[in-house]
C-alpha cells in the first residue's frame, strides 16, 4: 500500500470519527431532552394521581356523609352500593345486603315500578318519584326518589339515586285528612251507630288494621257497651256479633274507661288484663272519649302483630277522641231520649188497652150487680101484689124502704160506671155551646119553685165533648139544688174570661161546707150527707171531668154562708 | 092483634118468671118459649124448626153470649129474617153500636122497677102485635 492510499484511508477515518462524534453529541442532547420531558411527565402524572385521589376521597366522603339515603343499583334493581342512611332507611342489617330493590316495593304500589324504570332509562333520570315500600323488617314507609343513570363508555350500566323517607310528612297530611274526614262525616248525624260506624271505618283505614271497636259507658250498669265495630266482628247485616259487655275497670278497655288514660300495648299476651273478644291480637291501642271530664266512651283498636302501633298513632286517636266527644255525648242523649219515647209509646198503648179492658169490665160488673137488684125488685113487687090484703101499713112501709134502697144501690152502680167511663173515649174536637148546655139543663133538672137558677153572663163556646160538659154542670147545679136549705134559694152561674182559660163559678146560698172538707169532697165516696140520693161520686166525677180539660176546681165557702164552686176550662 | 110466638133467650130464671108473669098480668095472648142460653136457642131454631115470630135476646149469658148468638142467626139464611130485640141491663154504648151494626130490630133496657118493666113489656107487645109478621118459607 502506498502512502497516498494510506493518507486517503486516514482522512476518511477521521471524517467518519468526526461525524460519529457529532451524532453522539446530538444523541446525548436528545437524550437529555427526553429525560427532561420524562421527568416533567412523571411530575405531571404524580400531580394527576394526587388530584384523582383527592377527588375520589372527596366523592367517597360525600357518599358516606350524605344525610339522605344513597343507593347504586344495576339496571335490574340489584343493590351494588348504599350508604349508612340507606341501610337505616331500608332497615337492613349491613350495607352489604345485596337484595333487589324491587322486592321492597309495597304490593299496593307494584304498578308504579315498570313506568318508573322506563322513564329512568329513556330520560337518563327520574325526579320526585314517590312510592310506598316495605322495609326489610316489614315496616311500611313512603319514599321520595331522585335517580340518574350511570354510563360506562357511553353504555348505561346502572343507576344511582337519593332516597328520602317522607313517611311522616305523608302521615301528617293523612292525619289532618283523617281528622277532617271524621269531622265532616259525623257532621249532621244524630244516630250513635251511624256516627260510630263512620269513626271506626276511618280509624281502621288510618291505622291500617282490621279491628276497631267503639264502646259507650252505660252509667246505670257501670259497664262498657260495644256500639260499633269494624272488621270480623260484624255479621252479614253489619251488626256486632256476640256483643260483649265489659265492666268498668276490667280489661284494658275497662281500665281506660275508669282511669281516662290512654294505653298502648305492645304485646297483649304479656298483659293479663287483655280480654279476648273474637280473636287474639297482639297489639292494642285504647283511648278514652272524654266529655266534661267524664269518660263517656272508649276507642279501641287491635292488630295481629306485636309492637304495631306508634305513639303518633296514639296521639292521633286521642285527637279523634276529643274531636268526637261532643257528638258522641249528644248521640247518647239522643238515644236515651229515643228509648224513653219508645217506652212511653208502649206504655201509652198498654194503658189504652188496660183502660179499654177496665171499661169493659166496668160494664160487665155493672150489669152483674144490677141484675140481682132487678130480680129483688120484681120478687118484692110480686109478694106485695100477692099479699095486698094481708100486709099492714108498717110492712108496706118497709117494702117501700126496700125499694128505695134498691134504687140507691142502682144509682150508685150507675155513678161508678159513669165515673170509670170518663176519659176513656177519645174526646173529639167538638165545639160545645156551654150557654146552651146550661139552658137545657135548667129544663131537664127538677128545680123547686123556691130556688132560682140564673146565668149572670153569657157562657162561652168551648172545645170539648158536650156530654162531659153537661155532666159537669149537671152535677154541680143539682148538688146546689139538692142541698139548698133556704126559704129563698138562689144559684148563680157565671164566667170570667182569662188569657188561656175560662173561669166558671157556681154560687149558691145553701148550707155551705166546712173548710176542712174542701179537699175531701172531691174524692170518690166522700159524701157529706147520708142522703138517699147521694152516692158520694158526683163531685169526684166533676173533678175528673175538669182535670180532663186540664182545668182546676176549688171552692170558697163558710158553714151556713153558702158555697161558690170555681173551675177553669182551657179555651 | 096477632098471637105472637116469642123465643126468649135468657139465662136468669127470675127474668123468665118476670116476662111470663107480666104477660099473664097483661092478659096477652102471646106464647113464650124459653132458652137458657144461645146454644139451646140455636138448637130450638135449627133442629126443632121452632119458627118464632120474634126473638127477645139477653146479652150477658154463659156459653154462647148474646152477640155471638146474634151473629149466628144473621149469618144463617134460613133464620136471618126473624126480628131480634135485645133485652138487657147493659147500656154499654159499644154493645149498642155493635148489635145495631149486625142488625137488630130494637134495644130495650130492663128497668129496675117491676112496674116500669110491665109498662115496657106492654108497649113492646102492643107494637109487635100490630106488625105484619109472616114466615117467608
Amino acid at each position: 500500500m502506498n502512502l497516498k492510499e494510506i493518507h486517503k484511508w486516514e482522512k476518511a477515518l477521521a471524517q467518519e470519527k468526526a461525524s460519529r462524534r457529532s451524532a453522539e453529541k446530538i444523541l446525548e442532547k436528545k437524550s437529555a431532552e427526553l429525560k427532561e420531558v420524562n421527568r416533567k411527565l412523571e411530575a405531571s402524572h404524580a400531580e394527576l394521581l394526587s388530584l384523582y385521589d383527592k377527588t375520589h376521597s372527596q366523592l367517597q366522603g360525600v357518599f358516606e356523609n350524605i344525610v339522605d339515603a344513597y343507593v347504586i343499583m344495576d339496571l335490574s334493581g340489584n343493590i351494588l352500593k348504599m350508604n349508612d342512611a340507606a341501610v337505616n332507611l331500608l332497615e337492613f342489617d349491613t350495607a352489604y345486603d345485596e337484595r333487589n330493590l324491587i322486592t321492597l316495593v309495597d304490593p299496593d304500589d307494584a304498578s308504579k315500578i315498570i313506568p318508573s324504570f322506563k322513564e329512568l332509562i329513556k330520560n337518563g333520570s327520574i325526579t320526585n318519584f314517590i312510592i310506598k315500600i316495605l322495609t326489610a323488617k316489614g315496616r311500611s314507609k313512603s319514599v321520595h326518589i331522585n335517580a340518574s343513570i350511570i354510563y360506562e363508555d357511553k353504555i348505561a350500566v346502572g343507576a344511582q339515586g337519593i332516597v328520602r323517607d317522607i313517611t311522616s310528612d305523608i302521615e301528617k297530611v293523612f292525619v289532618i285528612e283523617t281528622l277532617n274526614n271524621v269531622a265532616k262525616a259525623i257532621l249532621g248525624k244524630v244516630d250513635i251507630h251511624e256516627i260510630a260506624s263512620v269513626i271506626t271505618s276511618h280509624i281502621t283505614q288510618y291505622l291500617n288494621t282490621e279491628d276497631c271497636v267503639i264502646y259507650v259507658v252505660n252509667e246505670k250498669r257501670q259497664t262498657l257497651e260495644q256500639i260499633e265495630a269494624y272488621g270480623n266482628k260484624l255479621n252479614e247485616f253489619n251488626e256486632i256479633k256476640n256483643k260483649i259487655e265489659i265492666p268498668l275497670g276490667q280489661g284494658i278497655v275497662g281500665t281506660v274507661a275508669k282511669t281516662g288514660k290512654s294505653e298502648l300495648i305492645k304485646d297483649t299476651s304479656k298483659d293479663d288484663r287483655y280480654i279476648i273478644d273474637d280473636d287474639i291480637r297482639y297489639s292494642e291501642i285504647t283511648v278514652p272519649i272524654i266529655s266534661d271530664g267524664k269518660v263517656i266512651g272508649v276507642i279501641d283498636s287491635e292488630h295481629l302483630s306485636k309492637d304495631y302501633f306508634t305513639n303518633e298513632q296514639l296521639l292521633m286517636l286521642e285527637n279523634i277522641g276529643s274531636l268526637i266527644a261532643m257528638k258522641i255525648k249528644s248521640a247518647i242523649n239522643f238515644r236515651e231520649r229515643q228509648k224513653v219515647e219508645l217506652k212511653n209509646i208502649k206504655l201509652l198503648e198498654e194503658l189504652e188497652k188496660s183502660n179499654e179492658a177496665l171499661q169493659e169490665y166496668a160494664h160487665v160488673v155493672s150489669h152483674d150487680l144490677k141484675s140481682p137488684l132487678r130480680s129483688i125488685n120484681a120478687l118484692i113487687s110480686w109478694i106485695q101484689e100477692d099479699n095486698k090484703d094481708v100486709f099492714d101499713t108498717s110492712s108496706l112501709e118497709n117494702f117501700g124502704l126496700i125499694e128505695m134502697t134498691l134504687e140507691k144501690m142502682e144509682q150508685l152502680i150507675s155513678d161508678i160506671l159513669l165515673y170509670s167511663s170518663i176519659g176513656s173515649d177519645d174526646t173529639e174536637k167538638q165545639h160545645t155551646d156551654v150557654n146552651q148546655v146550661v139552658k137545657d139543663l135548667k129544663k131537664i133538672l127538677f128545680i123547686p119553685r123556691h130556688i132560682k137558677v140564673d146565668i149572670l153572663n153569657k157562657l162561652p163556646v168551648i172545645v170539648g165533648e158536650r156530654a162531659k160538659l153537661q155532666q159537669l154542670f149537671q152535677n154541680l147545679i143539682s148538688n146546689a139544688i139538692k142541698f139548698n136549705d133556704k126559704n129563698k134559694g138562689f144559684i148563680e152561674i157565671d164566667v170570667l174570661e182569662k188569657k188561656s182559660f175560662y173561669q166558671f163559678s157556681i154560687k149558691d146560698n145553701g148550707p155551705g161546707i166546712e173548710k176542712k172538707y174542701h179537699d175531701k169532697i172531691f174524692k170518690i165516696f166522700h159524701s157529706l150527707n147520708a142522703s138517699n140520693s147521694s152516692s158520694g161520686i158526683g163531685l169526684a166525677i166533676v173533678k175528673k171531668i175538669v182535670n180532663l180539660f186540664n182545668g182546676e176546681i176549688w171552692l170558697e165557702s163558710e158553714l151556713n154562708e153558702g158555697a161558690t164552686f170555681y173551675f177553669t176550662l182551657k179555651k | 092483634m096477632h098471637n105472637l110466638k116469642v123465643l126468649l133467650v135468657e139465662d136468669d130464671m127470675i127474668e123468665v118468671m118476670k116476662l111470663t108473669r107480666a104477660i099473664s098480668t097483661l092478659q096477652l095472648p102471646h106464647k113464650i118459649i124459653e132458652a137458657g142460653h144461645g146454644e139451646a136457642a140455636l138448637e130450638l131454631l135449627e133442629q126443632d124448626k121452632l119458627n118464632p115470630d120474634l126473638i127477645l135476646l139477653d146479652l150477658n149469658m154463659p156459653k154462647m153470649n148474646g152477640i155471638e148468638f146474634l151473629k149466628n142467626i144473621k149469618n144463617n139464611i134460613d133464620l136471618n129474617y126473624i126480628p131480634i130485640i135485645i133485652f138487657t141491663t147493659s147500656s154499654n154504648p159499644r154493645d149498642l153500636q155493635e148489635v145495631y151494626r149486625i142488625g137488630v130490630s130494637g134495644y130495650i133496657l130492663k128497668p129496675l122497677k117491676y112496674e116500669d118493666y110491665v109498662k115496657k113489656i106492654d108497649s113492646l107487645f102492643n107494637y109487635w102485635g100490630m106488625n105484619e109478621l109472616r114466615n117467608f118459607k
